[in-house]
């Protein structure tokens, strides 16, 4: 890792100069798969004694572990919400959940409304969903906002994706690449907007590459089954090997091979896009971004991931967790400018705001992950 | 008591490599001999540690102190701050 550490008193005159970055390197990412074995086997043992509620709780200490641990140029980011924040959001879903369900057992019609209702509602969950996240991640002292607007959401995604279905999914590459863009550049960190150019072509190109992907990887499974003598087009053949062994072998490399051609092309999709979205984003005077993931070994690490959730019942997840921060970590470079040492955090200025104070009303966690 | 870390202003990026000295009552945060914050202890926004990360201190007025040692813990935290951490440490160590 090449690191360059000025005072800041030394960027300070340099400001009229051509930018030279101060920092390039990796990002660092310094959790362990025992450490947050720890949280996780803590966070699920009171969740379950405290029947659900200790989860806000869960939530924000494994959301500070990974924020905590991943550092740019030894400035680790932090997490900000806290877990009542995270509660609120979870009661308020519980109570609409008992509302519709005690509606509808009375009114089934209401049921549509109800439907209508979350269609309408929809983008601006989304947008209370990520405003809340960009506000409660915090570098360097300054804090990510979020500005996006209902109507720009409501195209992005509901009535493009809808209509979508209707050009055969033809639209969809664009669609996505449009919610990216919608992301993304409504992003700012302090005062500074982050500057996003996708293309349109990347993403047609990548959905190609994903179909031909799993066309290959159902072409190679169809020629084991091949092997294996097995017809799946002869339906009386099945009927009869219905309870056999071979039929308990069909099911098993079926699954095998659905679960191999999902990882590799979500793995391909995601080191795509990934690195496109990377490369093209940077705040202007603070800092550039390159993401070099490659699908191959994203892939295997998936996959790897995958066998060792299933073969340890589960336990080897938090492993997997951190495994991959520290893959994504290692893979992503970034180069700070002068100006990330004068940054505002305009949030934390406006705070007093009434109008800030009256959106604290809805600052509460809706995605409920 | 002294102990080096990051001075963060409030509300912006622009951080200084300052000393925290610690007496009964008050934390002074000193950048070359000069005190440039004074907070009474009991004013402090004080959260529970995490395995790895510095126990940071959050000021009334929006600035904090980040120590650089990670596995540096303020002696006037109360036992409950670290309940969690100690708990999630024992059960990591399985």
């Amino acid at each position: 890792m090449e690191s360059i550490h000025p005072t800041p008193s030394e960027t300070t005159s340099s400001i009229n100069k051509p930018a030279e970055p101060i920092f390039s390197g990796k990002v660092q990412f310094s959790g362990k798969g025992g450490e947050f074995f720890g949280i996780w086997i803590v966070n699920i043992l009171l969740s379950v004694i405290t029947l659900g509620i200790y989860s806000a709780w869960a939530k924000v200490r494994t959301h500070r572990y990974f924020y905590g641990h991943t550092r740019i140029n030894g400035h680790s980011f932090d997490y900000l919400a806290t877990p009542i924040q995270i509660l609120k959001g979870r009661i308020l879903a519980v109570i609409v959940f008992f509302i519709y369900t005690f509606s509808i057992s009375f009114m089934p019609i209401l049921g549509l409304f109800f439907v209508l209702g979350f269609i309408f509602l929809m983008p601006w969950i989304i947008n209370q969903g990520l405003r809340f996240n960009m506000r409660m991640t915090r570098h360097r002292n300054v804090r990510f906002a979020f500005k996006g607007n209902y109507g720009e959401a409501f195209i992005n995604f509901i009535l493009l994706p809808i209509a979508s279905i209707f050009t055969l999914y033809l639209l969809m590459p664009y669609v996505i690449k449009r919610i990216d863009s919608y992301i993304h550049s409504n992003i700012s960190y302090g005062d500074k907007p982050l500057t996003v150019n996708l293309k349109g072509e990347t993403y047609y190109l990548t959905a190609l590459i994903c179909f031909v992907v799993s066309s290959i990887t159902m072409v190679v499974f169809m020629g084991i089954l091949g092997l294996f003598g097995l017809n799946l087009l002869d339906v009386e053949n099945q009927q009869n090997l219905e309870s056999s062994p071979a039929m308990l072998m069909l099911s098993i490399l079926m699954m095998i091979a659905y679960v191999l051609m999902i990882a590799i092309v979500s793995a391909v999709w995601h080191a795509a896009i990934r690195n496109h979205i990377f490369d093209n984003s940077h705040f202007e005077g603070v800092a550039t971004f390159k993401s070099e993931l490659k699908p191959v070994p994203f892939a295997v690490l998936l996959l790897t991931n995958m066998l060792a959730i299933v073969f340890s019942l589960g336990l080897a997840y938090p492993w997997t967790k951190v495994r991959t921060s520290k893959m994504l970590a290692d893979v992503t470079n970034v180069t700070i400018y002068p100006g990330a040492l004068n940054l505002i955090d305009t949030a934390q200025e406006q705070q007093s705001s009434f109008a800030e104070e009256a959106a604290n009303v809805f600052d509460i966690d809706l995605s409920l992950t | 008591m002294h102990v080096k870390g990051h001075f963060f202003p409030i509300a912006s990026s622009n951080y200084q490599v300052c000393v925290a000295t610690i007496s009964d009552t008050h934390i002074e945060i000193i950048n070359d001999e000069h005190v440039i914050a004074r907070h009474a202890i009991s004013s402090l926004n004080l959260s529970s540690g995490m395995a790895g990360l510095a126990d940071e201190l959050n000021f009334e007025d929006g600035s904090r102190f980040i120590p650089l040692d990670v596995n540096y813990r303020w002696p006037f935290k109360a036992n409950n701050h670290h309940v969690m951490e100690r708990l999630e440490k024992v059960n990591g160590q399985f």
